[in-house]
């Protein structure tokens, strides 16, 4: 027996509902983290402007 | 913990080569596109020969677009911002330096190849396997590079700018490599692994996915970046572009079957793409709002900023293709749109808008920093940004209405329910004063580009005779010592632990590691490209009556398939599609509809994604050989409208019968059933050639062609569609 036949025997009729779930679990989750550190994620927000204290660069523009 | 202030430098030499290479390539990019947009009005500027044709040239403008143009950019973005964010200088100048000379080299690889016929004839994917392996190495080179530097970095958090660049390293590498497994013929020749409905999937997963993670993820690494720098504002909201991040992650990659809607794939496939594809319409509108709201406070600063003009145009290109692209997924709306040149301008608006517009944004606002002098022509930048802008904007509106002209006329039918259009070639005269526009907004924009090339090498002239070194300093970065959150069941506690983990998930406080945990963001980000592929890909490979097997459907005769490689290394697939789709106008005017069973032994697949000229799936004994003969020769002979190019040299070129039974064998290890050709393929190669020039002879053509490289091709399209009429169908 191969593969294939086992694949093909299983009939998945959940088969593309699995990942919308799986989708939306993850999604939900990270919403949820987000929402939780409004300030902290913020100040993490303003990381490339802190980037560079000696610029080493000329009359830039 | 660590307190120790390092001081530590940057490695700009690098960001400065490939923010030359941007300028350079995207002016080869564009200019190769404009020649192909006015080969479409002027057929005859191939000047008859073969490396100037539409179908080779046209995966050199693709190829340079995306991975010169666009690549370079990418890399320019990545190695600026990611030393900055990290705080470290790149891991290793040395791989820095490979990857840069690496890359450049593989490009001139593409553009030594392309043009004389050496492709895969996989969109995007056009490269042969020795230049596939050498892509491998580089990015391998940029990925160890890459993680190196976060490895030393002295910014605890990883700001999301470089979770772009990572899902785009990790899974750039794992399309490229599932994309190009083929089995080598030659050095110059390879097979696809996978056969029709399979090769499709996977090369559209890979098509759509490149342009989600190699046009995408890092463009928007580089707007979080760049455009916060530009306007002098933190990006609007940072919780916004994580969840963008996931988002964009999770969903793009089951985007890719829209490509493929009405084909012979199966149709759960399909709505699964589309649904997908409608689903990204949030989170991309959600990263473009989270862009141009960053400019809030700023807006007065856009009208005399050139790079903040680039960046507000370049941003909202992103909304208005990431609007477009769901829309065209819609099964309705893509009957309409395919094989138009709908997609034509929607793929422009994307590149040209969104990735050029950004590229050159950032090269403004580099230039100065990177060359440690004034930028050499404010005035310049402007009028690179208005000619490019307006250069656009004439090319997609001259282009969408190309498309839907073209697709309305392909499926009008008259009073008496006949065709309206019944001559292919009636749809395609319609649109030449459209591709006339589009000469002239192609123009104006590689115009802009020559202008910015010429502003970034002026700077550079005018740079200080020695570079100061970029400096900053920081402390090293110790063990953590915060609050980790973890998964703890209490012995005496009421909830289960399953309770526990559910709390724990729905805190979310694992993210919060991850963000401190490069390594596992990384292999996250993998897993979740890996399973949402898994997810499409196995059914479609294992359940066989995804692909019905059709009895009368057999392998190509040795001469077909050597036929068949002609059309590949021809590019025929740029302008012909070889799949009609289950809708009444298609099969009124090309025959009965493709079946997934047809296309078992079609390695690589060959069903197209755009019809400058008809669909041929139904090609075969629809004219004698003598008018194939014929129409490549001077195809305007047969059809005094067309715009298809002259292959008169097919006439005189020899066919090499030596490597036939090299094919035939590599095709057999593939599992496709060639029985007894597989010991005396050259044989029979030159059997049927000398019948097939004997009947072109007898029909008053032209004598003595059977060892000719046109009496292979006329074998393949003389075959094509033909096995499923035997069964009467």
């Amino acid at each position: 027996m191969k593969l294939s036949d086992v694949v093909s025997a299983l009939h998945l009729p959940l088969f593309a509902e699995v990942p919308l779930l799986v989708f939306m679990g993850i999604f939900i989750g990270v919403a949820v983290h987000l929402l939780g550190n409004k300030s902290e994620l913020a100040q993490l927000g303003t990381l490339p402007l802190r980037d560079e204290r000696n610029r080493g660069r000329r009359d830039l523009p | 913990m660590s307190t120790e202030v390092e001081k530590f430098n940057y490695d700009d030499a690098v960001v400065r080569k490939f923010a030359f290479a941007t300028a350079v390539w995207g002016v080869v990019a564009t200019l190769a596109g404009l020649w192909l947009a006015l080969m479409l009005v002027m057929p005859d500027l191939s000047f008859g020969l073969p490396q100037l044709t539409f179908g080779r040239l046209r995966p050199l403008h693709t190829n340079a677009a995306i991975f010169a143009f666009a690549g370079n950019a990418v890399f320019a973005a990545v190695y600026y911002s990611s030393q900055r964010l990290l705080k470290t200088r790149m891991f290793n100048d040395a791989l820095s330096n490979f990857h840069f000379w690496g890359w450049q080299a593989i490009i001139v690889a593409a553009a030594l190849t392309l043009p004389f016929g050496i492709t895969q004839s996989k969109e995007y994917a056009e490269l042969e396997w020795p230049i596939d392996i050498a892509i491998a190495v580089v990015w391998v080179a940029f990925a160890v590079n890459f993680f190196g530097t976060i490895a030393r970095r002295r910014e605890r958090h990883i700001y999301v700018a470089i979770w772009f660049y990572m899902a785009t390293i990790i899974t750039v590498a794992i399309l490229h490599i599932v994309n190009n497994l083929s089995l080598p013929v030659s050095a110059t020749k390879s097979y696809s692994i996978y056969a029709g409905v399979q090769d499709a999937f996977i090369q559209w997963w890979y098509g759509h996915n490149a342009v989600a993670f190699f046009l995408t993820t890092p463009f928007l690494g580089l707007m979080y970046y760049f455009l916060p720098k530009a306007a002098n504002r933190p990006v609007f909201s940072y919780r916004l572009s994580i969840l963008h991040f996931w988002s964009l992650v999770f969903i793009y990659i089951w985007a890719g079957p829209h490509h493929l809607h009405y084909t012979a794939l199966p149709e759960w496939a399909s709505t699964l793409g589309m649904l997908f594809s409608v689903m990204l319409w949030m989170p991309s509108w959600g990263g473009m709002i989270n862009g141009l709201l960053t400019l809030r406070g700023a807006w007065n600063r856009v009208a005399e900023d050139p790079v903040l003009k680039f960046f507000v145009v370049g941003v909202t290109f992103y909304g208005m293709a990431t609007f477009e692209g769901p829309l065209l997924s819609i099964k309705s709306v893509n009957a309409l749109s395919h094989y138009t040149d709908w997609t034509i301008a929607h793929v422009h608006s994307g590149a040209l808008g969104w990735n050029g517009f950004m590229s050159f944004g950032m090269l403004y606002w580099l230039a100065p920093r990177i060359f440690q002098t004034k930028l050499w022509s404010k005035k310049l930048a402007e009028l690179h940004f208005w000619c490019g802008t307006f250069g656009i904007l004439l090319y997609i509106v001259a282009i969408y209405a190309a498309g839907v002209t073209q697709g309305l006329m392909w499926r009008a039918f008259d009073a008496t329910g006949r065709l309206q259009y019944p001559d292919f070639v009636e749809t395609v005269v319609r649109l030449i004063p459209m591709y006339w526009v589009r000469v002239v907004g192609g123009s104006l924009f590689v115009a802009g580009m020559v202008m910015g090339l010429v502003n970034i090498v002026m700077t550079w002239k005018n740079r200080p005779a020695s570079y100061a070194e970029s400096t900053d300093e920081a402390p090293a970065l110790g063990p953590y010592t915060g609050h980790t959150p973890k998964l703890v069941v209490p012995r005496y506690s009421q909830m289960t632990a399953t309770g526990h983990a559910f709390v724990y998930f729905a805190k979310a406080q694992w993210h919060r590691v991850w963000e401190r945990h490069p390594f596992k963001l990384a292999i996250w980000t993998a897993v979740a490209v890996i399973v949402a592929s898994a997810f499409e890909m196995v059914p479609t490979f294992l359940i066989r009556s995804n692909v019905p097997t059709i009895a009368s459907v057999k392998p190509y005769t040795p001469l077909e398939l050597a036929g068949r490689d002609i059309y590949v290394a021809e590019g025929c697939y740029n302008c012909h599609s070889q799949m009609i789709r289950p809708i009444r106008a298609e099969t009124e005017r090309y025959g009965e509809y493709s079946k997934p069973g047809e296309f078992v032994y079609d390695h690589p697949f060959q069903w197209g994604s755009r019809r400058i000229g008809p669909d041929l799936q139904r090609e075969g004994g629809k004219y004698p050989d003598l008018w194939h003969v014929r129409h490549m020769q001077d195809p305007r002979s047969t059809t005094p409208q067309s715009i298809m190019p002259s292959y008169a040299w097919l006439e005189h070129q020899e066919l090499d019968f030596g490597s036939v039974q090299k094919k035939v064998d590599a095709m057999a290890m593939l599992g496709v059933p060639y029985g007894d050709a597989v010991l005396h393929a050259e044989q029979l190669a030159h059997a049927q050639s000398r019948e097939i020039a004997e009947r072109i002879a007898s029909q008053g053509g032209p004598k003595h062609l059977e060892n000719k490289q046109i009496v292979a091709l006329v074998a393949y399209l003389q075959r094509l569609g033909t096995d499923i009429k035997h069964q009467g169908s």
